[in-house]
């Protein structure tokens, strides 16, 4: 049953004439577990690209530059995310080119898209793979950040194909292009849409939502803010230095904040910022995997023995709200010779 | 013997803990700072069933126990004492119409008491005497068919909000000559009847506590709670259930909350390079505060599990109402001690848990009166 | 309006978990359990939903027998039965089969109007369980919803957030939906609601009851398996580590910053 499926299939995303950092990452991943494949077992191992909407030309050209094919389908029903559709054109692909991994990125469509198509075509699916690796029997091995303090899991798929995977993004340094010399083909799929979800409205984020994503500088604040005053001190500060703010999930917990588009680390966003400045954050791995990228570290945190202050370029021991209310004191107060 | 709560009582203590630590807990420091009574968190309470919990469902109320009243007081004081202080006076005069109410007078106030609408009162304390209910000077006549209060109540806690206030008054004598009380069931807005001074306590800053003035106040034959006569009898026995039983579920908070501070300050404090919960002397000190929240614990759930049970237990009740609040006074200066200069500053909780603890003591009777209580029990 | 609410017991995420090296497993005994954070925003949008339009709020959850009394914080939330969907014999699903699992148990009772879930769970987090949960029961899903909002007895007009945009749909019920945390706040559960629910139904369904053999469940049944268990591999970096007074790391930080090239915005002083 195995042997029927070969080659890697990456479900990649657009960002409008060019492709999604994500999708690069995954052509990196992809060529990298190709290789790996071709190596242990002796075989081509193709690796193809999928990506879907008749806007989409352009990118689907440039992932040739990473892919043997690249399977672009331009019905105009797939212009807008729909989930039901969009699993229908992968699933259909899947089971026409047989591919015995499958991946996409990790994220809110993503994940949505990898776990129906999982579901169809009755496979495994893992989740937030931060690490991949091909085992002695050219199986995939997953690696996921399990629940607990800093515990990893591997995840495997031993007796069904394809083998599914949505990869944490950030992990990989994305190639910035391919020399492969990918065919481009136009696929006719057969969408069957039974009318019961309908696409009514699409409005963009603005700036904000990205805001976390591009900015030079991130303050994140964790569970050690204790409060939800000493949050809304920490946006203060944040807003002073022109900083973006993030958070760890204790924080949504705790309702200091309510939106999840700031939860930094798996399920949540991964950024590169140039400075990360960590107030009262612990270092867990769920929330360092979002912050494998970042430059400068700068961490606060009263616990010596926190895993983000071993991870800190600056490591100040210390108590994280009295020294931002400090910092903005400072700031406001145009004192800042020492 | 069982050590544990049932189901449902595990389910209040999880209740109460959120609501504390979502409605409670951000007004503590503030309430504290600015000594005012939040008094809009009573419907909130209200409407989680906490202002009836001891009411059965029959007049409104939410139909469980003492029991559950004391995790619901613990709950609040581990977040704001004072705000806890509170809810346990308007129990106070809720539980005096339950028991001693007509069902005239139960399915007047009862409801509202419950839901959020009237806030309660107890007014026995007098210039004249606390501890000695019998030096009232609180008149009640008779006159026309209406009574006619005249007097002073002072330390009286809720004086400022309740609209639904239980008094205490002379109505004439016994036999042997000393002076028999009867109680009051006594409405805000009554003409004659009106909150006075405000006091400015030390701690317990979420309550309000002043005097009640009552000058040729009229109010109607019906208002009389119970018999006549028996208003030293209602005192005493809402007191040292009811008003005991508050205050020492409220003791289990501070020193529940004394207990978190230590913790939190022991680990996170360096010294010598380590942290200061390494240290032997402090280790002493939070294992003292634990041992005794979970004796006061103990002695506290054990006198509200015989109330729910219908048996006498005011021994009991002075027992843990002596031992929680003097354990809580303890608890928070032992906190104090080991936050070393810290301890005495306003942005850390520690001296408020102090005031806090302190304000507990001469509520619902003094330690002395407590210890005559167990005494005379022993000694009878 | 028929609801079910899908609803997973997870252990308290304040708790710190430990690791066992030699079992190369998390220590899970003795734990507190709570209702996984998300469902709550699901059932109080369910329970929203029912107030708006009358109906019944059902929660299902596929957990342990033990979990029963963590449900009973759903009822005394509003819901008005619990389905506690529990066999030995389920251990070690994984999300393809926990989904099945769910699915016979929602078929076996009856296909509601509307089926809600959190969009993911604070221990496992795969979100994986929803959009698979539709597929078994052949019904329209969506995840991410942030904004739900009954059009009419047939439809749903569903808002969901995704990395850049939102974008609204219209989804003929009956429909999965999996919400995240910005659609609501969840209401506390109260002491009047405790005391109704104790007339409320429990139920348990077994494998039995739900027609299933062992074949088809657990780990056996499931395409994913687990493999090893490997701590987090210690980041070993090169720092400055400083303590002081407040002002001194105060300071400390924003020189770090500015010589960086990043100080406070105009206004400030720095530059």
């Amino acid at each position: 049953m195995e042997e029927a499926y070969s080659g890697i299939m990456v479900y990649a995303e657009a960002a409008g004439s060019g492709l999604k950092c994500s999708a690069r990452e995954l052509m990196g991943h992809a060529g990298i577990l190709a290789a790996k494949i071709q190596e242990l077992e002796n075989k081509q191992v193709p690796v193809s690209a999928v990506i879907l909407g008749p806007q989409n030309l352009e990118p689907a050209k440039t992932l040739t530059g990473f892919a043997g094919r690249v399977y672009w389908c331009d019905r105009k029903e797939l212009t807008v995310y729909h989930p039901g559709l969009y699993a229908g054109a992968i699933t259909g692909l899947v089971e026409k080119y047989r591919p015995e991994i499958v991946m996409f990125a990790a994220g809110p469509a993503g994940s949505e898209l990898a776990a129906t198509c999982a579901a169809r075509l009755k496979t495994g699916l893992a989740a937030h793979a931060v690490e991949l690796e091909i085992n002695r029997d050219g199986h995939l091995v997953q690696l996921v950040v399990s629940y607990g303090e800093n515990i990893m899991g591997e995840i495997l798929c031993p007796a069904h194909r394809p083998q599914m995977v949505t990869v944490q993004s950030g992990i990989l340094e994305p190639p910035v292009s391919g020399t492969a010399a990918g065919e481009l083909i136009r696929e006719e799929i057969d969408l069957r849409d039974d009318g019961r979800l309908t696409i009514t409205a699409i409005e963009g984020k603005g700036n904000e939502a990205c805001r976390l994503e591009e900015a030079e500088v991130v303050l994140a604040g964790g569970y050690g803010l204790k409060n939800k005053k000493n949050w809304l001190q920490l946006e203060e500060l944040a807003d002073l230095l022109g900083a973006a703010t993030g958070c760890t999930r204790p924080v949504l917990d705790e309702h200091w904040v309510d939106d999840e588009d700031l939860m930094i680390g798996i399920s949540g966003k991964t950024i590169h910022p140039r400075v990360y400045l960590g107030i009262g954050i612990s270092g867990s791995s769920h929330h360092t995997a979002g912050i494998q990228k970042a430059g400068w570290i700068i961490a606060v945190n009263n616990d010596v023995q926190a895993r983000l202050l071993q991870m800190a370029d600056l490591r100040i021991v210390g108590d994280g709200p009295a020294i931002v209310a400090e910092m903005i004191k400072i700031i406001k107060g145009g004192n800042t010779s020492t | 013997m069982e050590f544990r709560f049932t189901g449902e009582q595990e389910m209040t203590c999880k209740l109460a803990q959120d609501f504390a630590v979502e409605e409670v807990l951000p007004l503590a420091r503030e309430v504290d700072e600015k000594n005012y009574c939040p008094v809009e968190i009573l419907k909130k309470m209200a409407g989680s069933g906490f202002n009836g919990v001891f009411v059965p469902q029959e007049y409104g109320g939410t139909g469980l126990g003492y029991v559950e009243r004391a995790i619901v007081l613990e709950e609040m004081a581990r977040c704001s004492a004072g705000i806890a202080m509170t809810l346990m006076t308007h129990h106070l005069g809720v539980a005096s119409i339950l028991q001693f109410g007509s069902e005239a007078q139960k399915q007047k106030y009862l409801p509202g008491l419950s839901s959020g609408n009237l806030i309660g009162g107890l007014a026995v304390t007098e210039p004249g005497g606390g501890s000695d209910v019998t030096g009232h000077q609180t008149t009640a006549t008779r006159e026309d068919g209406s009574w006619v209060l005249d007097g002073r109540k002072c330390f009286i806690t809720n004086s400022h909000i309740a609209d639904v206030v239980v008094i205490t008054a002379r109505t004439g004598q016994d036999e042997k000559g000393r002076p028999s009380l009867s109680a009051f069931i006594v409405e805000k807005g009554t003409p004659g009847f009106a909150p006075g001074r405000e006091e400015n306590k030390t701690g317990m800053h979420g309550s309000v506590t002043g005097e009640l003035v009552l000058k040729d106040c009229r109010i109607s034959e019906d208002a009389l709670l119970g018999k006549e006569g028996h208003g030293q009898k209602i005192a005493l026995a809402i007191i040292s259930e009811v008003g005991r039983a508050g205050m020492s579920a409220i003791s289990l908070g501070l020193l529940r909350a004394a207990i978190e501070e230590s913790v939190r300050f022991a680990r996170e404090r360096i010294i010598y390079g380590k942290p200061l919960a390494n240290i032997q002397a402090i280790q002493f000190a939070v294992a003292e505060t634990v041992i005794e929240y979970e004796a006061a614990k103990l002695l506290t759930y054990r006198a509200v599990t015989l109330k729910d049970g219908g048996q006498r237990c005011d021994s009991e009740m002075a027992q843990a109402k002596y031992f929680a609040t003097e354990a809580a006074v303890r608890a928070a200066k032992r906190t104090i001690d080991l936050m070393g200069g810290y301890g005495l500053l306003a942005e850390y909780p520690a001296e408020r848990l102090l005031r806090d603890a302190m304000t507990t003591l001469p509520s619902a009777g003094t330690s002395n009166i407590m210890k005559i209580v167990v005494a005379a029990n022993t000694l009878r | 309006m028929n609801i079910y609410v899908v609803v997973k017991p997870v252990p308290d995420p304040k708790t710190k978990l430990t690791y066992d090296p030699e079992q190369k497993t998390v220590i899970r005994a003795g734990l507190a359990t709570v209702i996984n954070p998300p469902d709550k925003n699901a059932l109080e949008t369910g329970l929203r939903l029912r107030e708006q339009s009358g109906g019944r709020v059902t929660v299902f959850s596929l957990a342990p027998p033990s979990a029963g009394e963590s449900l009973k914080e759903t009822l005394a939330m509003g819901a008005d039965e619990v389905y506690l969907v529990s066999d030995p014999v389920f251990a070690g699903s994984d999300t393809l089969i926990t989904a099945l699992i769910l699915a016979r148990a929602i078929s076996a009772i009856g296909v509601p109007d509307l089926v809600l879930a959190g969009d993911r769970t604070t221990d496992s987090g795969t979100s994986h369980v929803p959009a698979q949960l539709g597929e078994w029961l052949g019904l329209p899903h969506l995840a991410n919803a942030c904004e739900i909002v009954l059009r009419d007895q047939k439809n749903l007009a569903v808002k969901t957030s995704l990395d850049e945009v939102f974008i609204s749909y219209r989804v003929t019920l009956p429909a999965v939906v999996s919400v995240t945390r910005r659609i609501n706040r969840p209401r506390l559960a109260t002491l009047l609601e405790m005391v109704r629910s104790r007339s409320k139904p429990v139920t348990l369904l077994d494998a039995a009851a739900l027609n299933l053999s062992p074949e088809q469940t657990g780990l056996n049944a499931s395409p994913t398996k687990p493999g090893r268990l490997l701590p987090a591999r210690p980041v070993v970096k090169e720092g400055t580590i400083m303590s002081g007074t407040v002002g001194e790391m105060a300071q400390e930080i924003l020189n770090r910053l500015q010589s960086l090239g990043y100080g406070p915005k105009a206004g400030g002083g720095l530059g």
